[in-house]
């Protein structure tokens, strides 16, 4: 070797004496390992956000309420009336010790009553008008040899149409406002670009 | 000429005439159920909402106490209808154990001979709490706003506008079909977002963000300490006010990038159609931004002081 240092033996020598270390065994196993688990991770965390979020349908609150209201039955716990008397004096005053202690706020509650003007132009529904062109794009799509770009196209088109399907159920349960108008458009502004593409692969 | 100027005026006219018939305004009759509730905050106490089209507006104070306001609020020209569909809307709210929970639905309508509601239904709770009480907001078809939170933060919301304003600690937000739109967030951010709009003012802290077909705006601060993003079919705009002190270790594919003149980086191509791009710059400390564009376009540029 060349070196352009002063003390050339010194460096040398230096050199030599440097303790030599070696990774302890199966490190690398462990990063190759811990890299595939990364990667693993990253595919479910992908997988994962592109599930739909479903929301329970109204029957299973319906159900979790009424058996929060339902009353548990009691079976008789003190078969001499004096002792029921004063266990339930003295579990009245606890209770209410403990209310006053520990009480949260019941809530209150008012209904009011007022009117307004609302504005609803453009509130009637054309959005199905095209529905029919779109199938035909779609069923003759359908027969052609499937490459990657048609199958993610028809992907594409599927999500927006269950977005447009709760979306417009929605509008039929809580009536339409502007705000679901809105997202409604611009799904079907996306929905329209995807049947373009589409019918340009035919 | 004297003809033309009058069958102006008289399209003018016309034109005002049959503007209010175009413009539909109805008059409804608005029956509101309003719900005021407390509950004591203890540590580790957290709020879960589950809101359907429903108007979310957190907001913090000093007092060691949540309060809960509920409307629920029905519309129709039938005063009779706006109060038989009320009825139709339920709510929750209810401590158990540690967390306060918070629901709406619409109770189904079943049976011969009922049809669905007539009237327009919707909710809107107004919550107060302490700044470090931890939220949990589950929202579809409605809104949030939710301001000055210090703890944890999660949202799990679909055709939905989200707000976020002046907020700390660590928040999880993952939106799909809507709009997410904050101002002044410092913490560790995670965001998911799939057909989605985002737009983010004056963020300092951690971001990752991962986004699909969706429109991305970042005005990041001087204090932005990591950001990683991955994006695919998305638009990307990054503003930094330095954007030449900033660590970039950017990848792409399928997309257009632009970088600030400034920036003397230069890209390398990869046999798989990436092109990647790496760049420190002559500084002790620098913030990291990590950039994954694929079928979309990145800008990177100056942020301009408003």
């Amino acid at each position: 070797m060349d070196y352009k240092e002063l003390n050339r033996n010194t460096l040398e020598r230096a050199i030599s004496e440097l303790p030599g270390y070696a990774p302890e065994q199966g490190l690398w196993t462990a990063i190759e390992a811990q890299l595939e688990l990364e990667a693993q991770d990253t595919q479910l965390r992908i997988a994962t956000h592109q599930l739909p979020l479903y929301s329970p349908p109204p029957m299973v609150w319906e159900n979790i309420s009424s058996e929060l209201e339902q009353k548990p039955k009691l079976r008789k716990l003190w078969p001499r009336p004096v002792l029921a008397i004063a266990a339930t004096l003295f579990g009245v005053l606890l209770s209410v010790g403990a209310w006053l202690y520990l009480s949260e706020d019941t809530g209150a509650q008012m209904v009011l009553h007022t009117t307004e003007m609302l504005d609803v132009t453009g509130f009637e529904g054309d959005w199905d008008e095209d529905e029919q062109d779109i199938a035909m794009v779609v069923s003759m799509v359908e027969k052609m040899p499937g490459n990657e770009n048609l199958t993610s196209l028809k992907t594409e088109l599927e999500e927006l149409n269950e977005a447009k399907a709760v979306l417009t159920h929605t509008m039929s349960q809580y009536g339409k406002d502007t705000d679901l108008i809105r997202r409604l458009s611009k799904i079907e502004r996306e929905r329209s670009k995807i049947v373009k593409q589409m019918a340009a692969e035919i | 000429m004297r003809y033309s100027i009058a069958f102006l005026m008289f399209m003018l006219l016309l034109t005002c005439a049959t503007a209010p018939v175009i413009a539909q305004t109805i008059k409804v009759q608005v029956i509101t159920k309003k719900i005021e509730k407390n509950f004591q905050y203890k540590e580790g106490y957290e709020v879960n909402i589950e809101g359907e089209k429903a108007e979310v507006n957190i907001q913090t104070w000093d007092k060691k106490e949540i309060q809960v306001v509920i409307e629920l609020i029905s519309k129709h020209p039938d005063k009779a209808v706006a109060e038989k569909d009320l009825e139709l809307m339920k709510h929750l709210a209810q401590r158990v154990k540690n967390k306060i929970y918070l629901r709406n639905y619409l109770s189904s309508v079943e049976g011969k001979g009922k049809s669905e509601p007539e009237a327009y239904l919707s909710v809107k709770y107004t919550i107060t709490l302490p700044g470090e009480c931890p939220v949990y907001l589950k929202n579809v078809f409605g809104a949030a706003n939710i301001s000055s939170l210090t703890n944890r933060l999660r949202v799990n919301s679909e055709f939905s506008r989200i707000g976020l304003e002046n907020l700390k600690g660590a928040v999880e937000i993952k939106t799909r079909f809507g709009d997410l739109i904050g101002q002044d967030l410092d913490g560790w951010f995670n965001i998911q977002s799939r057909r989605s709009d985002l737009t983010l003012q004056n963020i300092s802290g951690r971001f990752n963000i991962q986004a699909q077909y969706g429109t991305i705006r970042l005005f990041a601060n001087d204090d932005l300490a990591d950001l990683r993003i991955d994006a695919e079919k998305s638009e990307v705009w990054f503003y930094h006010p330095n954007p030449q002190f900033v660590g970039y270790s950017l990848t792409a594919q399928g997309s257009e990038v632009n970088l600030p003149p400034r920036l003397n980086a230069h890209w390398l191509a990869a046999d798989n159609g990436e092109r990647k791009i790496t760049f420190s710059p002559n500084r002790e400390y620098y913030p990291n931004v990590s950039i994954k564009i694929t079928f979309g376009n990145l800008h990177v540029e100056k942020r301009v002081a408003p």
